[in-house]
């Protein structure tokens, strides 16, 4: 019991802290994003394992936080609201000819990241050739190029 | 999933009014973690000014400095400083509700025997006068936990500690 009460507080306390953190901090922008989670799962682990090392505590806490996670995805899809608390909704910084820099600075993201996505998956040369640039909800960048807008 | 709009050319699921509420909420997340590592740096979470506390007898017979907030499964001290004139042995006891509700990891001085009972747990100390006595505790249960320490035949003094998980 008091496994299945540890993974349930620690799944819910990661995701209010990744909530109120924001879309692009840990969304694998820079190597010290990925020392961030390394650093992260670290300090997690003992709150989640107790002094329990033993095989059917990490079975069954992995169990928990595979359950929780398929009931939320299932509210998920029936609540759109729900959707939107838990994960955010993504949000449009290049709109044509409009750049929302308000939107950039809110979601603390600037043109040479979006020009480093619009290289990295389009290899785009200048940001006058990006017609959308969106800050996706899970952080990441997508862009769509003036060229293959119809 | 979120229902999609258009903007211009693209459908996409934004939604301005929610993200604005959720930049402001943000906005006061920030805000909140950081008042929670400023307490937690001053003891609020244990190990700080915050959660020092002491206990004392009218007399100064007995002082008990402890932490009023510790944490489950981590180091805390009680630190019993003793006015008491040189004897062969001295007694210190606490509430066995207290000592079960926590694990004793070390006593400094080691004591010479430990009786239990009358809902008690006594330690039996060889000393010099005024001695100090340092109990190395590991707290294994949540919440409060309202305890007593006294001196055997003596005077005695009642504290609680809040314990975090």
């Amino acid at each position: 019991m008091d496994s299945i009460i540890r993974a349930i507080v620690v799944y819910l306390v990661v995701l209010v802290l990744f909530r109120i953190a924001g879309k692009r901090s840990l969304s694998d922008a820079s190597t010290f994003d990925l020392v961030l989670t390394l650093i992260i799962s670290e300090a997690l682990q003992q709150a989640l394992i107790d002094d329990d090392n033993s095989m059917t505590n990490a079975f069954l806490l992995v169990t928990v936080i595979i359950v929780v996670d398929i009931i939320f995805s299932l509210i998920k899809q029936k609540s759109p609201l729900f959707a939107k608390i838990l994960e955010g909704t993504p949000v449009v910084l290049i709109e044509q000819d409009t750049t929302h820099t308000r939107y950039m600075e809110r979601e603390r993201v600037d043109e040479s990241e979006i020009m480093q996505a619009a290289r990295k998956d389009h290899g785009l040369q200048r940001l006058d050739q990006v017609a959308y640039a969106v800050v996706e909800a899970s952080g990441e960048i997508s862009v769509i190029p003036k060229e293959s807008v119809k | 999933m979120s229902e999609l709009r258009r903007v211009r050319d693209i459908q996409i699921s934004q939604d301005l009014d929610f993200q604005r509420r959720e930049w402001t909420l943000q906005r006061v997340g920030w805000l909140v973690l950081l008042a929670v590592i400023l307490l937690a740096a001053l003891g609020a979470c244990g190990n700080g000014l915050l959660a020092s506390a002491s206990r004392r007898t009218p007399n100064d017979a007995l002082v008990l400095r402890y932490e009023r907030v510790a944490r489950h499964r981590a180091e805390t001290l009680l630190q019993i400083d003793l006015r008491t004139p040189a004897s062969d042995t001295l007694a210190v006891w606490l509430n066995d509700s207290y000592v079960h509700a926590v694990d004793v990891e070390d006593i400094v001085p080691e004591p010479e025997s430990i009786v239990s009972g009358n809902g008690r747990i006594t330690y039996y100390f060889a000393t010099e006068a005024n001695p100090t006595i340092t109990f190395h505790i590991k707290p294994n249960k949540l919440g409060p936990r309202p305890a007593t320490l006294g001196l055997e035949g003596g005077p005695n003094v009642r504290f609680r500690q809040f314990v975090l998980p």
